[in-house]
């Protein structure tokens, strides 16, 4: 981990879910900007690139699936966790192997969403 | 047989077989008139008393007067015509000069006219002129004396012009000739010739008896007083006494024989002593031949005048005694007649008109009397009663031909169908005018007793029919009246009264409540509506009334139905029935329970498809949930809490938690089975829960779900859960019917919307491949998915018309379907 503070973007249509994650993530002292959909976050993107962005998968509009891909397209390499309150198996496969970082299932722990982050984003500091 | 037609005398058609008939009687009338009136002429010369040329008695005026009286005077010039060769023929033989003979035939026309045509217009015509004394004094004024006076005057110019006789002689002569001539012949000629000759009874055969010695008598008298030699010598005296012998004879003809019997013994008289004075014997033999003559006619007209009218006279006060015998007669018939039929059984009414076509027939001395009646198919007339005065078949029903004079048939409608037809009478005289209505009058007593018979037949048809398809119903009837008292019932009411139900046994006369308490049983609460309910039909507020209740009962729980609805007729009423119904309470019970395990199936299976779904919406929540707690657990393990913070932390979690109750509950909802509850429904937001529980499919599938509601949608009566069932089915249909995630245009539209008057509509548009709209995609098994079980749109539609719905679907003109049901918009309840 650097010195400062890493940024999570978080990108769901639930208003629940996003002030719950941007609380979570105050109280484990990361910094969050949360977006209601992809095309929110895709926008702001340019002026500050998160560290990492934690996308739910079924939105109105750009699904997560959609903003990796566009994000892949775009050339933008950026860790992602994809969210689903869907936990059909065969939605984690289409996930992961449309190139997500991490894929985990609502509602899941804070230790397992902060394990999740440190790991993504580790990996990408990797050369 | 003929159709029925007004019966009237003298109707019918004239047939060519009385027109030829008739033509031939004119002829021989024609040829009987010349012939008469040749003999007459010889007759006429012989009594010529020389040296005077006309005539004592001048037998051709006579002949050509009463054929005129007798005949119509559209063939008078046709008779008068055909006298005429006889008039020739009679006097072109004597040295006449021809001019004469012509003007004489004229002059003999003449008078022959003028006492015609007085007569007829004062007096009428044919032996009935010689019936009453006003007509035969207005024939002794017109014939006997206007008409010889106008053609003397003429005739005696004639003779003395072409002859030069003394015209006052031969007008004298010929004037007392023809008024003896036509007071003496001319009545004896029109009685003999006009009369109806009939012979049928024993009193007028003792007549006849009684006019031959008359005849005998007066033939002995008159020859010995006309025929008897009476030479100068005898005293004045003698020269009129005899005729007085005459005199007993005449009154007793007149008195005793009528008309017919004086002017036939007149002329007895006459030519006994015309006979006697022209060969110059008898009373006036004394005298010169013209005065003697003179005499003889003289004495001939006075006897003649007086005793005609006395004649006519007694004739007429018997004709009058007559009538008025024939007329109580009749009366008496007739009233018996009515008696006969007043109160009559209407089956005794059939041997009671025998009976009396037999009396009326006798009294009425006709051939016989039929009575035809229209047969059921209104084809023909059949004689249903029948009498003949001898044993012959029943005469057909005929058409008495046209004036034609002969007696026939006299058919008389006596009611609608029926016709009383009178045969001709026994003795062939003709209907008399006043007859006719006499006999009407009668028939319409037999018209009357059928009608009577027919309308109580048909009512006892009527009332044998009511009672059999009273007993023949295998429902409880009872009939009451406006007053709601039965007044009729069947045999159905028995079980009721067996029941044990408390009331008595139901009879006529009871009240509608009694059959309500007899039915239900006498404590029931529903007791009250049913009487309110037949009073309703009974008062006309209400159309009918349908009542069904169940009725406690080993081995099962019955169910029956009244039914009441009002009687069709002037006086009101109603008719009640009540049947059991169990059976179809059973069956109707059984479907509808089948119907809401197959709703209850299909719904568990709904649920399972939505399964992923369901998850993901309450995922959602609980992740919301989880997050806030472990934040909220962070910020208090940091040892600087804020409170703010966890206050706001534990109302999310609190609004997360009620979300995801309500998932829950929604959940339940669908998965429970319990019987289904009316109540008042918004649809608005019944529809809004369904597209929320299905928020979560919508999104996974990657559509959208536009919801575009009516905010002033009136509230419908149903079960919450089934009505939400066909929202959920049809939405996850449209859902469905979408294709991949990668169609465009994926959106599902669920509107609702006032319908027709008084109704609510839910549409749910879809913008899929549309359907096949034959209304097969409601049947169950109907399926195009390949897991699906078919059963989604048949428990829909079973649902719906449960509610008394429709529902049906049509493609879109823009693509995809439209699936839409109706329900009654309900009243809410008053606050």
């Amino acid at each position: 981990m650097s010195g400062a503070r890493l940024l999570v973007a978080v990108v769901d249509d639930e208003e629940s879910v996003r002030t719950s994650l941007r609380r979570l993530f105050r109280a484990f002292e990361l910094e969050a900007a949360t977006f209601a959909s992809g095309q929110e976050f895709l926008d702001a993107l340019p002026s500050r690139p998160p560290d990492c962005v934690v996308l739910d998968l079924q939105m109105p509009g750009l699904s997560g699936l959609d903003v990796q891909r566009l994000l892949a397209a775009g050339g933008v390499r950026l860790p992602t966790i994809i969210i689903t309150a869907d936990d059909a198996p065969e939605t984690r496969e289409r996930c992961l192997s449309a190139g997500t970082t991490a894929y985990l299932c609502k509602p899941f722990d804070d230790g397992t969403l902060l394990a999740t982050i440190a790991r993504v984003v580790e990996a990408a500091a990797e050369p | 047989m003929i159709a029925p037609a007004p019966a009237r005398p003298g109707w019918g058609r004239r047939l060519p077989g009385p027109r030829a008939r008739a033509a031939a009687r004119t002829a021989a009338v024609a040829v009987a008139v010349a012939v008469a009136y040749y003999v007459g002429s010889r007759v006429g010369f012989a009594l010529t008393v020389p040296p005077m040329s006309p005539s004592m008695l001048w037998p051709p005026n006579a002949i050509l007067t009463a054929t005129l009286l007798l005949a119509p005077p559209r063939r008078w010039g046709l008779y008068l015509l055909a006298a005429f060769p006889a008039h020739l023929a009679a006097q072109l033989g004597t040295a006449w000069p021809t001019v004469l003979v012509l003007a004489l035939f004229l002059t003999n026309c003449s008078e022959a006219i003028v006492a015609a045509t007085v007569v007829r217009r004062f007096a009428g015509h044919g032996p009935a002129i010689f019936h009453s004394l006003r007509t035969v004094v207005i024939f002794i004024v017109g014939a006997g004396v206007l008409a010889p006076m106008v053609s003397s005057f003429l005739d005696a110019a004639v003779v003395a012009v072409l002859r030069g006789d003394d015209y006052w002689l031969v007008w004298r002569t010929r004037l007392f000739a023809n008024a003896l001539t036509a007071l003496t012949l001319v009545p004896a000629l029109v009685m003999v010739v006009g009369r109806r000759w009939t012979w049928p009874r024993p009193e007028v055969q003792r007549r006849i008896l009684e006019a031959a010695v008359l005849w005998l008598g007066l033939s002995v008298v008159g020859w010995s007083v006309f025929e008897e030699p009476i030479g100068p010598s005898d005293f004045d005296a003698l020269l009129t006494i005899p005729l007085a012998f005459i005199v007993p004879f005449l009154v007793w003809a007149a008195v005793r024989l009528g008309p017919t019997g004086t002017s036939l013994s007149l002329v007895t008289v006459e030519a006994l002593a015309i006979g006697g004075g022209a060969a110059g014997r008898g009373p006036f033999a004394i005298l010169p031949p013209v005065d003697n003559v003179l005499s003889l006619q003289v004495v001939l007209i006075v006897l003649a005048v007086p005793l005609m009218c006395l004649a006519a006279l007694i004739e007429e006060r018997q004709r009058t005694r007559q009538a008025l015998e024939e007329r109580l007669r009749f009366e008496e018939v007739l009233s018996r007649l009515s008696r006969a039929f007043v109160h009559l059984p209407s089956e005794d009414v059939d041997r009671t008109i025998d009976v009396w076509l037999r009396r009326l027939g006798e009294h009425l001395g006709v051939r016989h009397i039929t009575i035809f009646q229209l047969s059921s198919g209104a084809k023909s007339f059949v004689p249903t009663h029948s009498w003949t005065a001898q044993p012959e078949p029943a005469p057909g029903l005929e058409l008495p031909a046209a004036d034609d004079g002969s007696p026939g048939d006299l058919p008389l409608l006596i009611t609608d169908s029926g016709v009383l037809s009178v045969g001709a009478n026994a003795d062939g005289a003709p209907w008399s005018a006043a007859r006719i209505p006499q006999v009407r009058l009668l028939a319409e007593v037999f018209g009357n007793a059928l009608a009577r018979k027919q309308a109580e037949d048909a009512l006892r048809v009527s009332e044998t029919m009511n009672a059999a398809i009273l007993s023949s119903l295998t429902s409880s009837v009872a009939v009451l009246d406006r007053r709601g008292r039965v007044v009729a019932l069947n045999e159905g009411w028995s079980p009721f009264s067996a029941n044990g139900s408390g009331a008595e046994e139901l009879g006529l006369g009871a009240s509608h409540g009694d059959v309500c308490r007899l039915a239900i049983g006498a404590d029931s609460p529903m007791v009250g509506p049913a009487v309110v309910g037949i009073q309703a039909v009974l008062d006309g507020t209400e159309p009918s009334f349908r009542f069904e209740w169940p009725r406690d009962g080993a081995p099962v729980e019955r169910w029956f139905e009244m039914a009441v609805v009002p009687l069709n007729r002037t006086e009101g009423g109603a008719v009640v029935s009540l049947t059991d119904i169990t059976r179809r309470k059973q069956m109707e019970i059984e479907a509808q329970r089948m119907r809401q395990e197959l709703a209850h199936f299909t719904r568990v299976s709904a649920m399972g498809e939505l399964a992923a779904s369901l998850a993901h919406e309450l995922n959602q929540p609980l992740a919301g949930i989880l997050a806030n707690a472990q934040a909220a657990q962070r910020f208090l393990a940091a040892g600087r809490p804020d409170l703010d913070e966890i206050r706001a932390i534990l109302a999310d979690i609190v609004a997360d938690d009620r979300r995801a109750g309500d998932v829950i509950r929604r959940l339940r909802e669908m998965l429970r089975k319990a019987a289904p509850q009316r109540v008042l429904l918004d649809l608005n937001t019944l529809v809004g829960d369904v597209a929320k529980m299905l928020s979560s499919d919508a999104l996974i599938r990657g559509l959208s779900v536009v919801l575009d509601f009516d905010a002033k949608l009136p509230p419908v009566s149903g079960d919450r859960v089934e009505l939400q069932q066909v929202v959920l089915n049809l939405l996850v249909n449209a859902m469905e019917a979408m294709g991949g995630p990668d169609t465009p245009g994926r959106i599902v539209v669920v509107r609702t919307a006032c319908g027709e008057p008084g109704t609510v509509e839910v549409a749910v548009q879809d913008a899929g491949t549309g359907v096949v709209a034959d209304g097969q995609i409601f049947e169950p098994f109907y399926t195009t998915k390949a897991d699906g079980l078919g059963m989604g749109l048949s428990i829909a539609r079973s649902i719906i018309e449960a509610h008394g719905g429709r529902i049906w679907v049509e493609n879109n003109s823009t693509g995809g379907a439209t699936f839409r049901f109706a329900l009654a918009a309900a009243v809410p309840p008053a606050p």
